[in-house]
């Protein structure tokens, strides 16, 4: 555990590694247009530390690259250590300007958090989305 | 006017003049500024008192009989603490002359005590681009065991001077390395959840939040545990009460749990690394060995369960099938699960068998039940047996 010695006289200088240590939807599926909450756990982040955070679009399925879909507004920032966001998926063509190539109805969605100084980068796990929007019959 | 080195309470020679006059100037000792309100009381053939001017600092006494006299002037006592007592000062003035009597009040020296010769220390905490760390709460260990607590500043350090030499340490407080033990287990087993802390002595309240992973608000906490620090470590026992709810009694498969260890009200906090992996009572699995046989020939059937200790009773049914109506056979023997598995070996005897056993062609199927605090029933896929010419009760069946 973090224990640090020195005698007087010396300067002791410590690195500390920080780290994004889990990135992770509140769901593990979820219908297009719901709302889900994007979750950040860090350690040694100061409070404050910016957070950029990309939606993306896995292309393991398709056998093509990954797709970034939209990088999230607002400021993220870190506070004791958590960051939670909210958003709603639309990843519709009318909502995205463009039509996913997707393998069936069903997306595999990850995101992306990036911290600029100091640089790390962490992925989340999957989020399955059912793309179709229900349809109500009469 | 005499200069700042003149001794206190210089004497002015008086000048001739046909009435005695005395003056006493007052003045600051420093720069020989005039120094005005100050009281004044002169003692001699006459007495007499009076206040220095803010212009000149002067107290006139005119007249006043020839004579020698003693200047005193007292502070007031807003000005004591700062200045020094004035001191006397005299003069003898003659009939018809005129005498000056100076006093200088000077400032209290301020005597700053020398600064001890000690030794110094200094930490540093960065992230690895040099930016410093703040906010991180730490303990400085003194070279006789005394515990200093305090935060890290903006600089990152931890800076003392003028201490006695010896081996310090920071310790930051800090919780880490949130383990499961073991990392996969069955419902009715205790687990038990290790962390490692730092910074906190033994006794310090914990609290440990048990979520299943990727739910974790703080509305979805399914339970919370006290917990205390002993010797740097935090170990609770844990075991999940599946049988608190109809929701939970009917859940199947895998439960995956995290836990969150907070010290200070939260202040500090871990999760663990891994999910607890809890096996909840399921049959996962019941199944034919084969999917076809014919006569004289054994089929087997296996159920494998989770979350079921070993030893519990497994009662069979064998089950012949009918597009109508499906009709009971028979029960096995009843079976007991041993690492979560059982089997049981049904031959295809048309002429009969001591046992249970298959005597018609057709289709059959199993049901399995293990009844109990948790219930779960499961049906196993069909084994067609194949038409033999033993079987006179059977027409053959369509190939």
């Amino acid at each position: 555990m973090p224990r640090y010695e020195g005698q007087t006289g010396q300067v002791q200088r410590i690195v500390l590694t920080p780290e994004i240590t889990r990135a992770y939807w509140s769901r593990r599926r979820a219908w297009q247009g719901a709302e889900v909450k994007l979750f950040i756990e860090t350690r040694y982040l100061k409070d404050g530390t910016p957070l950029k955070i990309e939606i993306w679009e896995d292309g393991t399925d398709e056998a093509a690259g990954d797709e970034l879909i939209t990088r999230l507004p607002g400021n993220h920032t870190v506070r004791n250590g958590r960051c939670t966001v909210s958003t709603t998926l639309r990843f519709d063509p009318a909502s995205l300007g463009r039509r996913l190539e997707l393998e069936g109805d069903t997306g595999e969605f990850y995101f992306l958090v990036t911290v600029e100084s100091p640089r790390l980068k962490q992925r989340s796990n999957l989020l399955y989305v059912d793309l179709p929007s229900l349809v109500l019959s009469a | 006017m005499a200069q700042s080195g003149a001794p206190v309470g210089s004497v002015v020679q008086p000048c001739p003049r046909a009435a005695a006059a005395l003056t006493v100037l007052v003045l600051h000792a420093e720069d020989n500024r005039p120094f005005e309100g100050i009281k004044v009381k002169v003692e001699g053939p006459s007495s007499l008192s009076g206040t220095t001017d803010a212009v000149n600092g002067v107290t006139p006494f005119d007249p006043v009989k020839p004579g020698r006299y003693t200047a005193r002037a007292t502070l007031p006592g807003s000005l004591e603490k700062d200045y020094d007592p004035p001191a006397s000062g005299e003069a003898s003035v003659s009939a018809g002359g005129h005498a000056l009597i100076t006093l200088r009040i000077g400032k209290k020296k301020v005597v700053t005590p020398a600064a001890p010769i000690g030794h110094w220390i200094e930490f540093k905490f960065v992230l690895p681009d040099e930016t410093p760390v703040s906010g991180l709460d730490y303990v400085l260990v003194e070279p006789g065991g005394a515990q200093k607590p305090g935060t890290l500043g903006s600089d990152g350090k931890v800076e003392r001077r003028n201490i006695p030499a010896g081996a310090y340490a920071v310790i930051l407080k800090d919780v880490a390395q949130v383990t499961w033990l073991p990392g996969h287990a069955r419902c009715d087993d205790k687990v038990r959840l290790t962390a490692q802390t730092s910074g906190f002595p033994s006794g310090t309240p914990a609290k440990v939040n048990l979520y299943r992973e990727f739910r974790e608000t703080a509305a979805d906490v399914i339970q919370s545990l006290p917990a205390r620090v002993e010797n740097d470590q935090i170990i609770v026992e844990w075991k999940y009460d599946y049988l608190s709810s109809e929701a939970r009694k009917n859940e199947t498969g895998v439960a995956r749990f995290i836990a969150e260890v907070e010290l200070d009200g939260g202040k500090h906090w871990a999760k663990s690394a891994l999910a607890l992996e809890l096996e909840l009572r399921t049959i996962k699995t019941l199944e034919w060995s084969t999917a076809r046989i014919e006569a004289g020939e054994t089929a087997e059937i296996k159920i494998e369960t989770l979350g079921f200790p070993d030893d519990t009773e497994v009662r069979l049914e064998l089950w012949r099938f009918g597009w109508n109506a499906s009709k009971k056979v028979g029960d096995f023997r009843p079976l007991q699960l041993a690492g979560g598995t059982a089997s049981a070996r049904c031959p295809y005897a048309p002429a009969g068998a001591a046992e249970l056993a298959i005597t018609r062609s057709g289709e059959y199927f199993v049901i399995a039940k293990i009844t109990g605090a948790v219930s779960r029933t499961a049906r196993s896929s069909l084994l067609w047996c194949v038409y033999a010419e033993q079987d006179a009760t059977e027409s053959r069946p369509p190939s």
